[in-house]
């Protein structure tokens, strides 16, 4: 460098009197000119803050949709990022229920005036203990070991995944409700209560075994309740029916409550 | 603190997978050889609170795994690298070590962010920070498991297998970086890799069937084939274990025919000598 800044002009840009293109010449020749570059006085604090705002802007990724999404119903940030990397909320997983959910109600109404729309509430129940599965576990989440042995709540991190799965699956299910032809005392309870009951006996099963392994128990015996009603000629969406699932929804919901300290830990269950 | 077991037993089927394990762990570096199948695995998950032993108690700095308010003190205070860590593939190196400092209630941003930094830049891993996971080698992913077992400063570290897939510098660096983290920490290390063991562990505990068949300084362990290690021009049919070396000659392990050429024993044929003899006892008892 053949020219060197003077002190006063230093100084004046380092005081912000100098003007803009000033300033521009001046950081132009200070990026090649280590001797110039020495005259500015940093303030080693502020310039360290700076590099921790830059590098915060740069190194964390974007938040993905159901992050983005849960944030802007308040939950809070670090919480929803532990909700939202659960396979079960992923855009695939989600797309995939909202398309069976979707299915099953064409399907029910493929004879308006009979019973297919028993289709619907047979499936629908089924979705929500499809999410549960895809949850939490060492099957689905490659990160699981890492979870077991953090202090978070591992009771409390499965309930949040869970009832978030439940609500989405909920969301979908009243969606679609509409244009299922279903008589006027088919209430939507009929697919809300078996969902509630399935997806809280699921989560009592997962404090003895693995999730998956739950919820395939769970909905395989669901299947053949069903199956077992359509043969036998039993009303499996009835008042009675409806209160059965109801008792069963509170009976599973306090087994969960008894067993929370079971969900942490293999071999413990 | 320490961290203690006695008589620790965990079964899988009819597989004894640990059976009566005792020993207690104190400030520095111990190290865990074993052949595969031997419980280390086994016991380092017992100890990092993943799995529930059958039988047995653990203590882990003054708290007790039995008991869920104490499991959560522990895993406040432990940092676990597994045999076979998992990633979010997709996920950037800052983003994974970020997700799991919230799963250890780094709440706070900026602190966390911090952390994040401190664990990256400890683990060579600082201009990776924004590399998504899938686009990293065997290598470098170790080191960023090991990342995450570092955050929060520990007072106890297990680590399962950490040099595995780790080049000779890498492997350098990673025994500098634990021989300066165990100045005032409890360090296990299970491996496979003697050399290791010489390099930086204290103690050295062998473990084999689910038992523990040593436990004494690196030195001990090295005494164990005194006398037992021979080189020979043609394979010695009395050798226990034995390899040809690059010179053409064959290192032999075992009881020593009169005349041969003993030699200085390493670690690895102390470690040899004793699990060979212990497969022996086995066939012995199991006839």
């Amino acid at each position: 460098m053949s020219w060197h800044v003077d002190e006063l002009v230093v100084r004046r840009y380092q005081d912000g009197a100098a003007n803009r293109v000033s300033a521009a010449s001046l950081e132009a020749h200070l990026t090649g000119c280590e001797q110039c570059r020495e005259l500015l006085t940093v303030d080693q604090a502020w310039l360290e803050m700076s590099w921790i705002g830059v590098a915060d802007r740069v190194e964390p990724g974007k938040p993905g949709v159901v992050e983005r999404s849960l944030t802007k119903f308040g939950v809070p940030s670090h919480l929803a990022r532990v909700v939202a990397v659960s396979p079960a909320l992923r855009i695939s997983f989600l797309l995939a229920v909202a398309l069976v959910m979707g299915f099953a109600a064409l399907a029910s109404t493929a004879n308006s005036t009979g019973e297919t729309y028993r289709i619907f509430l047979a499936v629908a129940p089924l979705l929500p203990v499809a999410g549960v599965a895809f949850a939490y576990g060492r099957l689905v989440d490659p990160a699981h070991e890492f979870t077991m042995v953090a202090p978070i709540d591992s009771f409390r991190l499965l309930m949040v995944r869970a009832a978030t799965v439940l609500t989405v699956s909920i969301v979908l299910g009243l969606v679609v409700w509409p244009i299922v032809p279903a008589p006027r005392s088919v209430g939507i309870s009929a697919w809300l209560l078996p969902a509630l009951a399935l997806t809280l006996i699921t989560l009592v099963l997962a404090s003895r075994l693995e999730v998956w392994i739950a919820a395939a128990m769970v909905g395989g015996g669901w299947v053949a309740a069903m199956l077992l009603a359509v043969s036998s000629e039993v009303e499996a969406f009835d008042a009675d029916a409806q209160s059965l699932y109801a008792a069963v929804a509170l009976l599973a919901t306090g087994a969960v409550l008894l067993r929370r300290n079971h969900y942490d830990r293999e071999g413990d269950r | 603190m320490n961290v203690t077991l006695s008589e620790v037993r965990k079964q899988y089927g009819s597989v004894r997978a640990l059976d009566g394990v005792d020993f207690t762990l104190q400030t520095g570096i111990t190290g865990l050889l074993g052949p595969n199948g031997a419980g280390k695995t086994t016991l380092l998950r017992c100890l990092a609170t993943v799995l529930a032993p059958d039988d047995g108690k653990i203590n882990v700095l003054g708290f007790d795994p039995d008991h869920p308010n104490e499991r959560t003190e522990i895993r406040r205070r432990i940092g676990y690298l597994p045999q076979e860590p998992g990633f979010y593939r997709n996920f950037t190196c800052f983003d994974f070590i970020d997700y799991l400092a919230i799963l250890k209630e780094h709440v706070d941003r900026v602190a966390r962010h911090a952390e994040v930094r401190r664990v990256l830049e400890l683990t060579g891993l600082s201009d990776k920070s924004t590399t998504k996971i899938r686009k990293l080698s065997g290598g470098m992913r170790r080191r960023l498991a090991l990342a995450q077992s570092l955050l929060g400063t520990p007072g106890f570290l297990i680590l399962d297998e950490p040099t595995a897939g780790l080049d000779p510098e890498l492997r350098f660096r990673f025994r500098q970086l634990v021989t300066e983290l165990a100045a005032d920490r409890i360090v296990l290390l299970s491996t496979h890799q003697t050399e290791d063991v010489a390099a930086i562990c204290d103690r050295v505990i062998v473990l084999d069937a689910g038992k523990v068949r040593f436990d004494g300084a690196p030195a001990a362990l090295i005494e164990v084939a005194a006398g037992k290690v021979w080189m020979s021009d043609e394979r010695p049919t009395s050798a226990r274990i034995t390899w040809r070396t690059a010179t053409g000659e064959h290192r032999a392990v075992g009881e020593p025919p009169e005349g041969a050429r003993l030699i200085e024993p390493t670690i690895e044929d102390g470690y040899l000598m004793l699990v060979g003899v212990a497969a022996l006892v086995d066939e012995t008892e199991a006839a």
